[in-house]
C-alpha cells in the first residue's frame, strides 16, 4: 500500500515563494495529475516527493513511511524511496545502451544478473523496444527514447511513479499513443503515479484525480469529468478551456438554480451547474463556445428567449465548424456553431442574438482579486535562469 | 512589355558559383596555401631535417640517414625518451585527479572558498610556466629558499632537492591541474543534472551516482583532457630544463635543445631524431584515444542546465578546503611571494638590505626595454594574428561548400603532434629553407611568425566553439533582410564572432609574452624576449634579477588581466550578460583527431 502524502509543504527559492501550506494525497493504485501552468510549482512538488528537492517546511509520506519532515529532521535521499521518474528530457545516460539503461535500477538493487535479464526483457516487450536492447541511445528517435525512460523508471517496479512532462518534447500525435500506453503502464503496475503536465487535454485523458495548481496553491481537486464541467474559478475555467468568462451579477435564486446578469444588465441566464450566491453577488458566467447558439433576428432588436442581442465581430472557418466573435451584453463572446447550421450564413457585421441554453453555462468564482501571485512567476523563471549560469 | 524578358537570371549571379558548390574560392585557396605553409610545412622540414647532414639552406648538405640510426641507437635517447614517458605520464595522473576533483568539488559541492578556484587557476594559467620552474628553484634551492629554510626550521632537515624527479612532476602538477581544471569546467557543468538525478531516483547513492553515471558520461572529455595534458607534458621544456638538467635528468625536449644549442658542432639529424620521436608518441596517442572512444558520440554532453542542489557532504566539504587552500599556497603564494622577496634581495638568499636596486639595474640594462619592447610586440601581434587565422580557419571549415573547407582545419590539428621545441626546430628547418625567410633568421619577426604558428591552434580551439553556435539563420535573416553578403558577414557574423575573438586575441597574447620554447630557439641576442632574458639572468646566476625582470612581467600581464576584468564589468553593466569569462575556457578542449 503506497499512497503519496503531502501536508503543508512549503518551499521557496530565494525570497520567491513557490510552495505554500501545500497538502495533497494520493490513493494506492491512483494517476493524479498536477496541472498548472509554468512556474506554479506542479514541478517543484513533484520533485519534493521525488527527493531531489528538499521542502523548508511540511511533510512527505510515501505509504506508512515519513520520507521528509524537515522539522523533524528527516529527509531520505531519492534513492531510498523507491520510487521510478520520468524525466522531461528522459535522462537517459548517453554512455550506456537501451538495456543497460533499463538494467541500472536493478544492478543499484543488487538482482542477480538472470533476474535482471529477464525483468528487463520483459519491461522491453512491453514497451515494444526488446528489439532495441543493445542500441546506443542516442540513436533513438524521441518516441523511443520515452519508451526507454518509461521502461527504465518501471523495471524495478517501484512503490510510486513519477512523471514530469514527460510528453512536451513529442509531436501532437506520437503524444495521443504515448499517453494510452502510460496510462496502461500505469494499471499493469498496480502501483500509485503523480504526472506533471500543463496540458488540459492530457490531464483530462489520462488522469483518476486533476490537481490544478496556482503560484504554489491547489485551485481545485477533482476528476477529470468535474473539472471538465465544473471549474470552481475563473481561472480553472480559462485553464481548462472556457473561452467565455463574462462577469455577472446574480440576480435570482430559487429551487437549485440560479439566475445572472451581465455587466451591461442583459439576461437574465439561467443554469443550475456551479456555485450558489445570494442575489446582488458578483460572479463569473463561463460558457464554452461550443455550448452556446447564435441566429440572426428577423427584425432588429429581436431576439428569443434568454438570448442576448449583439453584433458579429468577425467569423472564423475552423474546420467542421464557424467560429464567431460577438459583441454583446457588454462583453466578447465566442460562438461556435456547426457549420451547416443555422449560424453559418451570419456574416461580419451582421446583427445576431446569442442563447445561453439552460444550464450550458457555469457559475464560477471570480478569483482575479488573487492575481497577484501571477505576477511573481516570471520572477520565479528569472531565478532559475540566474541559477543555471 | 518586351523589357521583361531582358535578363530573368540576373539575381542569381554567376550560376553553379552563387551557392560556392565545388569550385573553391580564390580566398579559400590563399588559405589552403597559407595553411599548408605555415603549419604542415614545419613538421615535413622535421623529418627532413633528420636524415639530412646540415641544416637545410646551410652549406652543403646531403641525405644521409647516420644522424637518424646514430640517434636512435644511442642509449641516452631512450633514456631521455623513458624519463619523458615517465614525467609526462605521473604529472597527468595526478594532475588529472586533482582537476577532476577540484571540478567537482566547485560545481557541485557547498565547499567553502570553492568560488576562488576558477580565478586562482585562470591567473595560474595565465602566469608562463617558466615562472613557476623558476621560482619553485628558488624556493628549493638549498640553503636558501623559502621553502627549503621553512622545512630546515621546522624539522631540522632538508629532505626536499627541488632538483629532482619529485621537483619536476610537482611542479609540473601545479600548472598542469590548473589548465585541466579550467578544460574540464566546461563539461562538469554541461553535463545534464538530471543524469546524475535519474540515477538517485532509480535507487542509487550519490557516491554511485557520480562512478557509474557521472564520470563515464564525462569519460571522453576527461580522456581528452588527459591526452592533450600528455602531449603538452612530453614536449614540456622549461620544468626539466630548470629542474632536472641540473640533476642529470634529461627529457626529449632537454635532449633536443642539448643537441642543438649546447653542443658543438650541434647535432641537427639528432635533434630532429629526437623530435620525430616525440612526434611519433603524440601520434600513437591520438590513435589510442581514437580507438579507445570509437564513434561514441557523446563527448558534448549538453543538457538544458536547471537549477541544482548543491550537495551537502557534511564535513568532508573542509576536506575540499584544505585541498584548495594548500594548493592554492603551493602554486600561487609560494612562488609568488618568493619571486618578490627574490626580486629585493640584494643577493639571493640574503635576506637583509631588501631594496629595490634589482629593479633599478634590471631597468637600466640595456637589453631590459628592448627585451619588453619585443614581447609586447610579439603578445599584440602574434595573438592577433593568430586569432584572426583561427576565426578565418573556423568560418572556412563551416560555412564554405567546398571540399577543401576542411583542409587548413586539419593542418592545424597537425600541429598538436608537434608540441614545444619540435615545433621550434621544424620553424627552423622550415624558414631557412625558404631563401625568402632565411633573411629573417635572427630577426624579432621570425620569432613574431613562429608565435603566430605555434598559438594558432590555442586560438582555434577558443573560436570554433562559439562560431559554430552562430545559426546561420542569422545571416539569412540580415540577407532576406536586403543586406548585401559582405554587409551580412561584417555587420552580424564578424560583429557577433568579436567576443570570442577578443577572448583568443587575449588568451595568445598571454600565451606568446610567457613563451620560451620557441625564442630559446629562434632569438638572437639582440632581439631576445622577457622570459628569455629571466632565464638568460637565471643561467649565468643572477637570480635576484631574473626575479625583478620576471616580476615586471608579472606585473604587466596582472595590469591587463584586471583591466580586462574591469572592461568586462563595465560591458556587462552596459549590455547585460553577453560572454561569460574565457568562454573558450569552459568547453571542452578540442583535441587532436577529435574535431567537432
Amino acid at each position: 500500500m503506497s499512497a503519496v502524502e503531502l501536508v503543508g509543504l512549503r518551499k521557496s527559492y530565494a525570497d520567491v515563494t513557490v510552495l505554500d501550506d501545500f497538502s495533497l494525497r494520493a490513493n494506492q493504485g491512483e494517476l493524479v495529475t498536477l496541472l498548472g501552468p509554468s512556474g506554479c510549482g506542479k514541478t517543484t512538488t513533484l520533485r519534493c516527493i521525488a527527493g531531489l528537492e528538499r521542502a523548508e517546511r511540511g511533510e512527505i509520506r510515501i505509504g506508512e513511511r515519513l520520507v521528509a519532515c524537515p522539522e523533524r529532521r528527516v529527509f531520505l535521499p531519492p534513492n531510498r524511496r523507491d520510487i521510478g521518474m520520468v524525466f522531461q528530457s528522459y535522462a537517459l545516460w548517453p554512455h550506456m545502451t537501451v538495456f543497460g539503461n533499463v538494467a541500472y535500477p536493478l544492478r543499484v538493487r543488487r538482482r542477480d544478473r538472470r533476474e535482471r535479464q529477464r525483468a528487463v526483457m520483459e519491461i522491453l516487450a512491453m514497451v515494444g523496444m526488446d528489439s532495441y536492447a543493445h542500441r546506443p541511445v542516442t540513436e533513438l528517435s524521441g518516441g523511443q527514447q520515452q519508451r526507454v525512460a518509461l521502461a527504465r523508471a518501471m523495471v524495478a517496479r517501484p512503490a510510486v511513479l513519477l512523471f514530469d512532462e514527460p510528453l512536451s518534447n513529442l509531436d501532437a500525435k506520437l503524444r495521443r499513443s504515448m499517453r494510452r500506453e502510460i496510462r496502461d503502464a500505469h494499471d499493469r503496475s498496480g502501483g500509485t503515479s503523480i504526472y506533471v503536465t500543463h496540458d488540459q487535454e492530457e490531464a483530462i485523458t489520462l488522469s483518476d484525480r486533476v490537481v490544478v495548481i496556482r503560484g504554489g496553491k491547489i485551485q481545485q481537486v477533482g476528476t477529470p469529468k468535474e473539472i471538465y464541467t465544473k471549474p470552481a474559478t475563473r481561472f480553472v475555467a480559462d485553464f481548462i478551456g472556457f473561452e467565455n468568462l463574462l462577469t455577472a451579477t446574480v440576480s435570482e435564486a430559487r429551487d437549485g438554480s440560479t439566475a445572472v446578469k451581465l455587466m451591461s444588465g442583459a439576461g437574465p441566464v439561467w443554469t443550475s451547474k456551479g456555485i450558489t450566491r445570494a442575489p446582488g453577488t458578483a460572479v463569473v458566467l463561463a460558457a464554452r463556445a461550443d455550448e452556446l447558439e447564435i441566429g440572426s433576428p428577423r427584425s432588429p432588436g429581436e431576439a428569443p428567449a434568454a438570448a442576448i442581442p449583439g453584433v458579429i465581430r468577425s467569423r472564423t472557418y475552423t474546420g467542421g465548424r464557424v467560429e464567431y466573435l460577438v459583441e454583446a451584453g457588454g462583453a466578447r463572446v465566442v460562438v461556435r456553431a456547426p457549420e451547416a447550421g443555422a449560424g453559418s450564413l451570419l456574416e461580419a457585421g451582421r446583427d445576431a442574438w446569442v442563447r445561453f441554453p439552460v444550464d450550458a453555462a457555469v457559475l464560477v468564482e471570480d478569483d482575479n482579486a488573487e492575481r497577484a501571485p501571477q505576477a511573481a512567476e516570471p520572477a520565479i523563471e528569472s531565478v532559475r535562469l540566474q541559477g543555471a549560469t | 512589355m518586351s523589357t521583361v524578358t531582358t535578363d530573368v537570371r540576373a539575381p542569381v549571379g554567376r550560376p553553379g558559383v552563387a551557392r560556392g558548390q565545388r569550385r573553391p574560392s580564390p580566398g579559400l585557396i590563399l588559405l589552403c596555401l597559407l595553411s599548408l605553409g605555415l603549419f604542415v610545412w614545419p613538421v615535413v622540414m622535421l623529418a627532413y631535417g633528420a636524415f639530412r647532414t646540415a641544416p637545410p639552406g646551410f652549406g652543403h648538405a646531403s641525405w644521409s640517414a647516420s644522424g637518424f640510426t646514430a640517434a636512435l641507437s644511442s642509449g641516452a635517447v631512450w633514456h631521455a625518451f623513458a624519463n619523458s614517458l615517465i614525467l609526462s605520464g605521473s604529472t597527468v595522473l595526478i594532475s588529472t585527479a586533482l582537476a577532476v576533483y577540484l571540478a567537482w568539488t566547485v560545481t557541485r559541492t557547498a565547499t567553502p572558498l570553492r568560488r576562488i578556484v576558477t580565478p586562482m587557476a585562470v591567473l595560474i594559467f595565465a602566469i608562463p610556466p617558466l615562472f613557476f620552474a623558476l621560482s619553485w628553484a628558488m624556493l628549493g634551492e638549498q640553503p636558501v629558499g623559502l621553502v627549503d629554510k621553512a622545512l630546515h626550521a621546522m624539522f631540522g632537515v632538508t629532505p626536499l632537492n627541488i632538483q629532482s624527479w619529485f621537483g619536476m612532476i610537482g611542479v609540473s602538477v601545479l600548472g598542469a591541474t590548473a589548465a585541466e581544471y579550467l578544460l574540464l569546467l566546461g563539461p562538469f557543468l554541461a553535463l545534464d543534472p538530471s543524469f546524475e538525478e535519474a540515477s538517485l531516483v532509480c535507487g542509487a547513492s550519490r557516491l554511485r551516482s557520480f562512478f557509474l553515471i557521472e564520470l563515464p558520461a564525462l569519460a571522453p572529455s576527461v580522456l581528452g583532457v588527459m591526452i592533450l595534458g600528455f602531449v603538452l607534458g612530453m614536449g614540456l621544456l622549461t620544468v626539466p630544463l630548470l629542474l632536472g638538467e641540473p640533476a642529470g635528468i634529461y627529457v626529449l625536449p632537454t635532449a633536443i635543445y642539448r643537441d642543438y644549442q649546447a653542443v658543438t658542432p650541434p647535432d641537427y639529424a639528432g635533434a630532429s631524431t629526437l623530435a620525430l620521436l616525440l612526434v611519433a608518441m603524440v601520434l600513437i596517442l591520438v590513435a589510442l584515444q581514437t580507438r579507445l572512444l570509437g564513434r561514441r558520440s557523446f563527448t558534448t554532453v549538453t543538457g538544458k542546465s536547471s537549477r541544482r542542489e548543491r550537495l551537502d557532504i557534511g564535513g568532508w566539504k573542509w576536506l575540499g578546503t584544505a585541498v584548495i587552500v594548500i594548493y592554492g599556497l603551493l602554486a600561487l603564494v609560494l612562488p609568488l611571494g618568493q619571486f618578490v622577496l627574490g626580486s629585493l634581495e640584494s643577493y639571493f638568499g640574503v635576506y637583509s638590505h631588501l631594496s629595490l636596486n634589482n629593479y633599478s639595474t634590471v631597468l637600466h640594462a640595456p637589453g631590459t626595454s628592448q627585451a619588453f619592447d619585443t614581447t609586447l610586440l610579439v603578445a599584440v601581434v602574434a595573438g592577433f594574428g593568430a586569432s584572426a587565422l583561427g576565426v578565418w580557419v573556423a568560418l572556412t571549415a563551416q560555412r564554405s561548400t567546398s571540399r577543401l573547407r576542411r583542409l587548413p582545419d586539419l593542418s592545424i590539428w597537425v600541429l598538436w603532434a608537434v608540441p614545444g621545441i619540435t615545433l621550434s626546430l621544424g620553424l627552423i628547418w622550415a624558414y631557412l629553407s625558404v631563401p625568402g625567410l632565411r633573411s629573417l633568421y635572427a630577426t624579432q619577426w621570425i620569432v613574431l611568425l613562429a608565435l603566430i604558428v605555434g598559438t594558432t591552434p590555442i586560438a582555434s580551439r577558443a573560436v570554433t566553439g562559439p562560431i559554430g553556435q552562430i545559426s546561420r539563420d542569422l545571416e539569412g535573416a540580415a540577407r532576406t533582410a536586403g543586406a548585401s553578403g559582405f554587409r551580412a558577414t561584417a555587420g552580424i557574423l564578424l560583429r557577433l564572432i568579436l567576443p570570442s575573438f577578443v577572448v583568443a586575441w587575449f588568451i595568445t597574447g598571454i600565451v606568446s609574452s610567457g613563451n620560451l620554447d620557441i625564442p630559446i630557439l629562434l632569438a638572437s641576442p639582440n632581439n631576445q624576449t622577457v622570459p628569455l632574458l629571466a632565464y638568460n639572468q637565471f643561467n649565468d646566476g643572477s637570480l635576484a634579477q631574473a626575479a625583478a625582470t620576471f616580476c615586471l612581467l608579472i606585473g604587466i600581464v596582472a595590469a591587463v588581466l584586471v583591466l580586462a576584468a574591469a572592461m568586462r564589468f563595465v560591458l556587462r553593466l552596459r549590455a547585460a550578460g553577453r560572454s561569460p569569462v574565457l568562454p573558450a575556457l569552459r568547453r571542452p578542449a578540442g583535441l587532436p583527431g577529435r574535431s567537432r
